[in-house]
């Protein structure tokens, strides 16, 4: 095929080759399991290919944007800028691996096929949310990945499964809905639903408070986070997907989208929402702390890393944006290292509390190197990606003259270095409590192992996504 | 040419009851048929833009109202004839079925063409007797319970409209829409006139069972069979009481800030109430009983907005909630017929052996609550966008909050039927039989259609 | 030249990569890389030696620079580090030898090497941000391939320096945005406000870095469980020299520090402190390396205190003292590595007498002992008299702590020789063998060099310490012989005390391990001690258990919140649920009833206007 192919046809190939490909996995896994998996992965990768090959024009600085008219300011337009692309990228690449993950992990469960259809679909759908410039489009394809995670959550179909599934369903919902509102004062003030048009206008506090509200409540943020960590009945490659990889940075990303590129929000919030996430640093790491539940744990560490994303975002300052965009890259890698590995102990061990494992370090070496080096990741510590990241988040918060909001998250960032430390000690060191687990299988150890090295590689690859954030800003 | 939408179903009727009882199989066919020709037929009713009377923005739609409701009753009323012919045993109670549909059909089509207020009122009743019977049709005693409370409150409906009519021929001197709409439209009409319009509002918010007028929704719906159920939820309610509502206001033009002030008050009270009401529920017909009062809430509020945008929300989420809701009931039999029980407490994880039902019923209730892509979303997305844009906030609001209570009392139903895990004594539960499979797999994907494709349909509906 | 700067960062680092993925298999290749290595690095060390030149790769965006910067000060640093990463891997060669993770082991101190280089030579604070922040990692892993338990130790390392490396992180946001810029020559900022905070979190990062309290807990631990090498180089030397290199930088170059500020206060009451608390808890050890461990504490607080002075002498004596200690210090971890190795202990109740089995270990044992109590003409003396002379210059309270500091430090080093060294050999002791040359070598170079720098310290002022300085000296030159005398005379009386208290306390006890028991058992300090050893007042462990209370409170919050949605929303919603089914009574008549009242209140509100 030729790479000079029309640019908006690769945007609608990246969204919906996986949204209609999806339904077709069923159908395929009625025949063999093998063609539905590589069929899913498959579907995967082409967002992926698709979203990269836009970088070519994106970097030659032209518009790719694919523009359907109608009435009701309801226009359904894609627009692939460096923002879009970028958030794009990451989500589609880490889905890859996710699902490439399962492969093995879900070959013993029931409804497989529904599995699929629900991952590929939400990826699908990530991939619209990410590219469409409408409000309400935007709204539909973040509805369709609720849809997708309710499913996913109650995966093992137990009861406390299915409850805690309705659970994250509602909660999310009723955030959206309450944005929903805030997306038809907006259609009052500008009679239209259309992203691309509003650039640069100045957006009434109250309109900013109910889009909060669906934000915060999808990316699990103080007081609509407690979902989050209740969804790790799922099972892992699922938890790694809503956690680290896509669902949770939908909030953030929507944040980006609306408040930093598009439209101008009062200072108060620059300063309303830091605050806010400090709380829910804190919140979280604590709580990381006394959890014993390993998925819990790793959810609650997920939760307080967001409000890093958030600090960076909302504190105003050119440095803590990029930083903030940066995080979202550095912490999809590394935490979804963290929830795959999370999901081969889980798998081996036959436990998720901690306090029952020890020493697995002798018997899955590669697994525990790569926990370690995913959570280095997450830590912050160089040379792992993770380091640029949070430098950046707190330097932005530093240059927005918001020291103490920095010093309280800096106390943050202890909090995460000793819950990760407990962690990794109690499962891998020490003496071995319960019966000798084994390495998961090759893929799922490759998965994780290669993400490891993506946590290494990233940061010392960071300046060129660093360069690339810089279009965001333009 | 249009009148053969009373006129064939009346014929086909007559001859049916002239039949002998052996060639009664027939009967099934002929109707199916003649219920299938309606909704494909009537389109070609649509007025032409040409020969449209400019009355708002919406001239296709309120022009069309009549068209909508012969392809939707057409519509529904097969499929609860599909599920009728499934679910019923015994060979007379289906061929009463099969002449009562014909009978409530005749008198939706002629819903659909009146033009004025008193063979409108004719027709409803007519309505009305075919569902009495339909609902006692297995003549148990909770089914004459459910009758007794529709049969006492349409009584006190019949009344307040014959009221009406009389106070409206005192002051308008004329029963026909235009001229009614004459004399109201734009001056407001005399008092007479006002409590005319006011009453039969009210006898058609008793038919269309909303708050405080819903008392006999719940056991009517639950003590009817299966498949009657299905109509009666589907359409006939609706059609005779909201649709009616639509019909009536858009004709006369009786929208004084009076009269929507009171039906966004009902509508909002229905609302809440039904979706509050439905939460605690354990048995499947009614949780979908007071789902629906909740539902018709929508549709009234909207119509209280009193602007096109309110209406054309109003006339489409009637259109979807006669889909979506029709097809939970025929999901509802389905269970019913399988497991024997409408208890949900007795069931769980039925997704898992009777898949399309549950799947079906998945997309049904999330469209209800009004979750996108589906259809109800847009619907009810049309519905809010037109609160607040009439300036109706805290309406607006209670629309947006209720349709969370919606979906909590949805997941709870997908919960304890479908989703979870299967109890040991339904685990050699099967798919329910196709008739009443293939109904479903269409209502639905009539719904996910409509949603995907409903921008396209605004862009045909809406005059730029 | 700048392939020769670069070299000396990525050769130990490519090196020790490669030492990660050689086999076990293949006997002393991965020795002979080290040796090859840092020997290279050693050499380039030497070439680029007092040159001054400039390396600026712009990289990522927002300050993230590849800045490197040679000249006196850091081509100093890189020569002592490269001197002592020849010795201590010449000396590990041997000591090292048929122990597990031997790759794991090289492989992490040429790392280590190589990131200590890159933070010396980085001129752009984020790029220094970068290698500081890094040596987590190998110190991580140099602990952790210690005894089977050392990774509580190796935790606890990381825990607290990766802390203070989060201050520090901080304070150079904060630094950078002050000065608009995060190119380290370009920054001097006037103290004050903002700058006192950026200040203070960058002091965090560079006195942790180098040991001193209360960032020190971990040294003692590991002291015991990781490799004795491990501790020669790191704690002993490394660590020393990039902590007071950056201390010093930060108070001469990046912030306008002057005596008498609040600051340069704060920093001497540190240093004298950890003085004093260290050495006390040294001299009551009773194990060889423990109570080295104790001193490579407590010297830092010497250096912290001359640096802190603000004073030239003071500066002077501190940057003296950092060479001078991490000469006698690496010395006396190596000394107590041969008797490690030879007699398979370090407990000093089991050793004694080794003086005559292995005479070479005694000797540079010896020198190095009285180098650090600051004996003329050792090298210590002279270094501690200069930080005498600034501490004097400021207040006599700190030289006070300083003298009886020194006080305490000559007496443990009599006690620890006279326990392991004399007295009779018996049990692990009995006739051991001096050990081998590839040990002995490296530690008679170091002893060779206390003494040289003692006997003839103008070399390394001259060369080394007073060239950094530059214009601040203002003419005045610190070497050859201490120019306050009443100074000297207090020292040799302090020393004379020492030695009288160490033949008090072996009178009274009759062994030269109980030496210090008279204090030790002292009314009042003995319960001290006790509960200090029982870590009552180890910041971490105290630490640890104020961020498990706060965690717990947190925790609540979270708690609460999750009610809110389980039972809060829930229960209040299905009480209106209730409420509204309850009027479904099924009476015939309320329902009629509603209807009509309904219909009325319509028609009321609909006449009503």
């Amino acid at each position: 095929m030729n790479i000079i192919m029309k640019n908006d046809l690769l945007v609608l190939l990246a969204v919906f080759v996986p949204v209609i490909g999806a339904f077709i996995l069923p159908i395929l896994g009625r025949f063999s399991k093998l063609i539905r998996n590589l069929s899913a992965l498959v579907f995967v990768l082409v967002s992926f290919v698709c979203s990269s090959l836009l970088l070519l024009p994106i970097l030659a600085g032209q518009k790719v944007i694919f523009n359907l008219d109608f009435p009701l300011g309801l226009n359904f337009i894609l627009n692939a800028d460096p923002l879009a692309v970028f958030m794009a990228m990451v989500s589609s690449f880490i889905g890859a691996i996710i699902v490439l993950y399962s492969f093995d992990y879900i070959d013993h469960y029931e409804n497989q096929n529904e599995y699929y259809l629900m991952v590929v679909l939400f990826l699908g759908s990530m991939m619209g949310l990410v590219y469409s410039a409408n409000l309400i489009y935007l709204f539909l394809f973040w509805e369709i990945t609720a849809i997708a995670c309710w499913r996913l959550i109650g995966f093992y179909r137990g009861k406390n499964d299915v409850i805690k599934a309705d659970k994250a369903f509602l909660v999310t919902v009723f955030g959206a809905l309450v944005m929903l509102i805030g997306f038809i004062m907006i259609f009052q003030l500008t009679g239209t639903f259309d992203l691309t048009v509003m650039t640069g206008r100045a957006l009434p506090g109250v309109i900013v408070l109910l889009v909060l509200f669906g934000i915060l409540s999808k990316s699990a943020t103080l007081p609509f986070h407690t979902w989050l960590p209740d969804a790790g009945v799922a099972p892992s490659p699922v938890t790694a997907l809503l956690h680290a990889a896509v669902l949770v940075k939908i909030g953030v990303y929507v944040f980006a989208r609306l408040f930093i590129v598009t439209f101008t929000i009062g200072q108060f919030w620059h300063v309303a929402v830091p605050v806010l996430a400090a709380v829910s640093a804190l919140v979280s790491a604590g709580a990381a702390l006394i959890e014993t539940d390993l998925k819990r744990i790793i959810a609650y560490s997920t939760i307080s890393q967001l409000a890093f994303i958030f600090l960076g975002l909302a504190v105003g300052s050119p440095i803590g944006m990029i930083g903030g965009l940066l995080y979202i890259l550095m912490h999809s890698i590394a935490k979804g290292g963290l929830f795959l590995t999370a999901g081969i102990i889980e798998q081996n061990a036959k436990t998720k509390n901690i306090t029952e494992m020890g020493g697995l370090i002798n018997t899955m070496p590669l697994t525990a190197v790569s926990f370690l080096f995913c959570a280095f990741s997450v830590m912050g510590i160089p040379p792992f990606g993770g380091f640029f990241s949070k430098y950046l988040v707190i330097s932005g918060a530093v240059s927005a003259g918001q020291n103490l909001t920095a010093v309280v998250f800096i106390i943050g960032a202890f909090l995460t270095i000793l819950y990760l430390f407990r962690a990794f000690s109690l499962i891998f060191l020490g003496e071995s409590k319960g019966a000798p687990a084994k390495e998961g299988s090759r893929t799922m150890v490759f998965c994780v192992v290669f993400l490891a090295f993506l946590s290494i590689g990233s940061g010392f690859l960071a300046n060129y996504p660093l360069n690339f954030l810089k279009l965001v800003l333009k | 040419m249009t009148y053969l939408f009373i006129f064939v179903p009346f014929i086909l009727l007559v001859i049916l009851n002239l039949l002998p009882k052996r060639l009664r199989a027939a009967a099934f066919y002929s109707t199916l048929a003649m219920l299938a020709a309606q909704v494909v037929f009537s389109p070609f009713e649509f007025v032409k833009p040409a020969q449209m009377e400019v009355i708002f923005g919406f001239n296709l739609i309120i022009n069309n109202l009549s068209v909508i409701l012969l392809m939707i009753s057409g519509l529904i009323a097969g499929v609860s004839l599909v599920a009728g012919w499934a679910t019923l045993k015994d060979d007379d109670k289906k061929f009463n079925f099969i002449s009562l549909i014909l009978l409530s059909v005749i008198g939706l089509n002629g819903i659909a063409m009146v033009k004025d207020v008193f063979s409108l009122y004719v027709f409803i009743e007519a309505t009305a007797v075919a569902t009495f019977i339909l609902i006692s049709l297995n003549m148990d005693k909770p089914a004459f319970e459910g009758i007794l409370k529709y049969l006492i409150l349409s009584v006190v409906a019949s009344t307040l409209m014959l009221t009406s009519i009389a106070l409206l021929i005192i002051s308008c001197g004329s029963l026909g829409f235009s001229d009614i709409r004459a004399f109201i439209y734009p001056s407001g009409g005399t008092i007479f006139s006002q409590a005319a319009v006011a009453l039969f509002i009210c006898g058609l918010l008793i038919k269309g069972g909303l708050v405080p007028f819903h008392g006999w929704v719940a056991d009517a719906y639950t003590s009817a069979p299966a498949s009657v159920s299905i109509l009666l939820a589907g359409i006939i309610t609706k059609a005779s009481g909201v649709f009616t509502l639509i019909k009536f206001m858009t004709s006369t033009l009786c929208f004084t800030t009076s009269i929507m002030d009171m039906l966004l008050f009902v509508g909002a009270l229905s609302i809440v109430f039904g979706a509050l009401a439905a939460l605690g529920q354990k048995d499947i017909k009614r949780i979908l009983a007071y789902s629906s009062i909740s539902q018709m809430g929508y549709i009234v509020i909207a119509l209280g907005t009193g602007t096109p945008l309110g209406i054309f929300a109003a006339l489409f989420h009637f259109i979807n909630h006669a889909i979506f809701k029709s097809q939970l009931f025929v999901n509802a039999a389905a269970v019913e017929e399988q497991t024997g029980t409408r208890d949900m407490d007795k069931m769980g994880g039925l997704a898992q052996v009777m898949p399309v039902t549950g799947v079906t019923s998945a997309i049904a209730s999330l469209s209800t609550a009004g979750i996108p892509p589906l259809a109800g979303f847009w619907s009810k997305l049309l519905i809010i966008i037109s609160l607040w844009l009439s300036g109706n906030f805290a309406y607006a609001v209670i629309a947006v909050l209720a349709s969370l209570l919606t979906l909590a009392y949805f997941l709870y139903f997908q919960r304890s039927i479908f989703f979870g895990k299967v109890p040991a004594d339904l685990a050699n539960v099967r798919e329910a039989d196709a008739l009443l499979v293939s109904p479903a797999v269409l209502l639905s994907a009539l719904t996910v259609g409509i949603g995907l494709a409903f921008p396209f349909i605004l862009k045909l509906f809406m005059r730029q | 030249m700048i392939k020769l700067l670069l070299l000396s960062i990525a050769l130990p680092l490519i090196a020790g990569l490669v030492n990660l993925i050689i086999p076990d298999k293949w006997k002393g290749v991965k020795e002979a890389i080290t040796l090859i290595s840092t020997l290279a690095g050693l050499i380039a060390a030497i070439m680029v030696f007092k040159r001054v030149m400039v390396l600026n790769i712009p990289w990522g965006s927002f300050g993230f620079d590849i800045s490197f910067r040679l000249y006196q000060f850091s081509a100093f640093i890189i020569l002592a580090i490269a001197g002592f990463g020849v010795l201590i891997s010449l000396y590990s060669t041997a000591f090292m030898a048929g122990r597990e993770k031997l790759n794991q082991f090289y492989a992490y101190l040429l790392i280590t090497i190589a990131m200590a280089n890159g933070a010396v030579l980085s001129n752009n604070l984020l790029l220094f941000l970068f290698f500081w922040e890094g040596l987590l990692l190998t110190l991580f892993g140099l602990i952790i391939i210690g005894k089977k338990e050392a990774y509580k130790t190796a935790i606890k390392a990381f825990v607290i320096i990766g802390i203070t490396d989060l201050c520090l992180m901080f304070g150079i946001a904060l630094t950078g945005r002050l000065a608009g810029t995060f190119t380290m020559s370009a920054i001097s900022l006037p103290l004050g406000g903002l700058a006192s905070l950026a200040f203070v979190f960058l002091m965090i990062g560079a006195i942790a870095k180098s040991g001193s309290m209360p960032f020190h807990s971990w040294i003692p631990d590991a002291a015991l469980d990781a490799p004795l090498p491990f501790m020669a180089i790191i704690p002993g030397a490394l660590e020393k020299l990039l902590g007071i290199y950056f201390l010093t930088r930060i108070s001469l170059d990046l912030f306008q520090l002057n005596p008498g500020s609040k600051i340069s206060l704060l920093l001497m009451t540190i240093g004298a402190i950890t003085i004093l608390l260290a050495v006390m808890m040294a001299l009551v050890q009773k194990d060889y390396k423990r109570l080295l461990s104790y001193h490579a504490i407590s010297q830092v607080g010497y250096m912290i205190l001359g640096i802190g002075t603000m004073v030239p002498a003071g500066i002077v004596g501190g940057l003296f003292h950092m060479i001078n200690n991490a000469l006698y210090k690496s010395c006396l971890f190596l000394s107590g590595g041969s008797v490690e190795k030879q007699t398979g202990t370090t407990d000093l109740s089991k050793l004694g007498g080794l003086g005559k089995y292995m005479p070479i270990t005694f000797a540079c044992f010896i020198v190095a002992a009285v180098s650090i109590s600051g004996v003329p003409p050792f090298n210590g003396f002279f270094s501690k008299e200069l930080i005498y002379d600034g501490a004097l210059e400021r207040h006599w309270i700190f030289y006070l702590a300083a003298a009886l500091g020194s006080f305490l430090t000559a007496a443990s080093f009599l006690k620890l020789g006279h326990a392991a060294y004399l007295g009779k050999a018996d049990g692990a002791t009995k006739n051991v063998k001096e050990s081998s040359w590839l040990m002995l070598f490296p530690m008679l170079i170091i002893a060779g060099l206390c003494i040289l720098f003692g006997v003839y310290n103008p070399l390394p002022l001259n060369n080394l310490i007073q060239p950094i300085l530059g214009h601040r000296l203002e003419g005045y030159n610190y070497a050859g012989l201490p120019g306050n005398l009443m100074i000297v005379i207090i020292t040799l009386i302090v020393l004379a005390l020492a030695l009288l208290n160490h033949w008090y306390g072996v009178k009274r006890t009759g062994k030269g391990l109980g030496a210090a028991d008279h204090i030790h058992y002292a009314p009042g300090l003995s319960t001290a001690y006790d509960l200090a050893e029982k870590k009552y007042f180890d910041p971490y462990d105290i630490g640890l258990k104020i961020a498990d209370w706060f965690a717990k409170v947190l925790f609540f919050i979270d708690r609460a919140c999750d009610w809110v949605y389980e039972k809060a929303i829930v229960n209040i919603t299905f009480v209106f649920s209730n409420a509204v089914r309850w009027t479904q009574s099924g009476n015939f008549s309320n329902y009629v009833g509603w209807a009509l009242v309904g219909a009325l209140l319509v028609l009321f509100f609909v006449l009503r206007y």
